[in-house]
């Protein structure tokens, strides 16, 4: 695999920082180029460490299949420039660049495996939501500070510490109906972010965007 | 009992049975097979929100992150927690052995591949510092705060060892040493001055182009392929734009006006030589370009940036930059 040390020893942030990503983008767009160098940087070793993670839990594909992917998704990364309009969502875009370019990659496989390589299987699960869980994180947590404070303790109870209705009802001294409705509410609520849509439907970025 | 369609638009936050019996229901009717899709989609992104809450297990995802990170010279976000793991857990050790070899195996195939450094240059038409650069005496304290790089790993005894290394003996620092510090410091001011009057001296054309800064063409390495001859012309021409470059001690760059020009028709031999979607090609008319533009010839300069632009080159955006630079430039 490459070495990747020298080039995020000369990123100016943590490779986790997605907020100080996003700030790199904003201030390249404005024409730093430093700022600019920074944030292709950033999307360059996202992209090829999402990949090397990735392929160490697939259970099919060759070695060869990791160049195809990387190549298809820096594909996609380059034209981040053109493609994002608001730089706070520079991070997802990168990250669901990565993502379709693997499942684009699974995809074609699945047309192509030799039924002695899916006995290794089911390798793929399609319902499983495999973005790099800091953004996916990072972007469910901003959503929800937006939602009211009542729904807000709730839904960060719920979907940011994973715990229980039970469980919730107790520390909020809500009856289990209530805690029920605040989160039905805050469903509804995170459907319609934007910052989340863009994690699962194209709706909010320039049409053609994530084409290849 | 909820409708379905309320269940359905509830699913995220519904517990797993719940989930399980509303997706039933929906599979069994067509028509609601998007609100299904939709609601699954948003339930995967909380969930995988709640997965990555801190103090959770140690999944498999997080076994690879922490190897691929390893392999990778990076330093693994969570390495501790995940060691921890590892020790406590053989089922988890087991999955690690198999992601080892997995490893294995893409080592191999990587080896003798282009590296990530030359990669990121050509695609991204940045240029890195030397990899030989002396690192600054914040470097290492610098990594280890953004804790990207292996190298921020290092202890405290290493940095000192490497301190007491590099300190130049006491004696050395006294008389004669200062004098030579003072010279160095009198010929640094002076080198200065004389570059900034190299630095005013220079055309908006000649910053335009940039020709220093085209870099090596770095091409693709692929294990069992033969070199593609034209990559090895581009770097050759490449050579043949900076052998042209003449500068008095680096400073008050112009151009050997008969050596630019062939390595420009070489340039155009390999653009027209190499298929049109290749990187070499590429590569070619977009340093072709930015000679044109360095020799005043802006026809043949846009016509060549305008197709890579029209292609959705690599190259296209800064392309587009220039192509504005030219259209705004003074006289254009």
């Amino acid at each position: 695999m490459r070495d990747l040390a020298r080039l995020a020893a000369a990123l100016p942030f943590s490779l986790d920082d997605t907020d100080a990503a996003a700030a790199a983008f904003a201030a390249g767009r404005s024409g730093d180029a430093g700022a600019r160098r920074d944030a292709d940087l950033w999307a360059y070793i996202w992209t090829l460490r999402y990949i090397a993670r990735k392929f160490l839990t697939e259970r099919v594909g060759e070695p060869s299949d990791v160049d195809a992917v990387e190549t298809r998704a820096l594909e996609g990364v380059r034209k981040v420039w053109d493609a994002v309009e608001d730089a706070a969502r520079f991070p997802s875009y990168v990250s669901k660049v990565c993502k379709n370019a693997v499942l684009t990659h699974r995809a074609r496989r699945r047309t192509m495996v030799e039924a002695d390589e899916t006995v290794l299987g089911p390798a793929f699960d399609d319902e499983r939501f495999d973005q790099d869980a800091v953004i996916v994180r990072r972007d469910v947590v901003t959503a929800i500070a937006d939602l009211p404070p009542a729904v807000r303790a709730v839904a960060t109870m719920r979907f940011l510490d994973a715990v229980g209705y039970e469980d919730i009802a107790e520390a909020t001294g809500h009856p289990l109906p209530t805690v029920r409705a605040y989160l039905s509410k805050a469903v509804a609520r995170l459907r319609e972010a934007p910052h989340l849509r863009a994690h699962f439907f194209d709706d909010v970025l320039p049409p053609g965007a994530l084409a290849r | 009992m909820s409708s379905l369609s309320d269940r359905l638009d509830d699913y995220a936050a519904l517990p797993p049975d719940e989930r399980a019996a509303a997706a039933r229901d929906a599979a069994a009717l067509p028509e609601h097979a998007d609100r299904l899709a939709e609601a699954r989609a948003v339930a995967s992104l909380l969930d995988a929100a709640a997965d990555a809450r801190p103090g959770r297990a140690v999944s498999e995802d997080d076994l690879a992150a922490y190897l691929a990170d390893h392999a990778l010279g990076l330093v693994p976000p969570d390495a501790d927690r995940v060691e921890a793991a590892l020790a406590a857990d053989p089922g988890l050790r087991d999955a690690a052995d198999r992601m080892r070899a997995r490893l294995a195996n893409l080592d191999a195939h990587t080896a003798g591949a282009e590296s990530a450094e030359a990669q990121f240059e050509r695609l991204f038409g940045h240029t890195l510092s030397p990899p030989d650069a002396a690192p600054s005496p914040e470097a290492p304290r610098e990594a280890h705060r953004n804790g990207n790089a292996r190298h921020a790993a290092r202890t405290s005894a290493d940095r000192a060892a490497d301190r007491t290394a590099a300190a130049p003996p006491r004696a050395a620092r006294s008389g004669a040493g200062r004098r030579v510090l003072v010279l160095a410091a009198a010929l640094l001011v002076a080198y200065g001055g004389l570059a900034a009057v190299s630095a005013s001296q220079q055309t908006d054309r000649a910053r335009l182009a940039d020709l220093a800064d085209l870099a090596s063409y770095a091409p693709i390495e692929t294990r069992g392929a033969d070199a593609d001859p034209l990559a090895a012309r581009l770097d050759a021409a490449l050579d043949g734009v900076e052998e042209a470059r003449r500068t008095t001690l680096g400073l008050f760059p112009r151009f050997d006006s008969a050596r630019l020009d062939a390595a420009a028709v070489d340039l155009a031999g390999i653009s027209s030589a190499a298929d049109p979607g290749s990187s070499v090609s590429q590569e070619a008319r977009f340093a072709l370009a930015r000679v044109r533009l360095h020799q005043s010839r802006d026809d043949e300069a846009v016509r060549l940036l305008a197709g890579l632009v029209r292609e959705q080159s690599y190259r296209a955006a800064e392309a587009r930059r220039l192509l504005d630079a030219i259209r705004t430039a003074p006289g254009a």
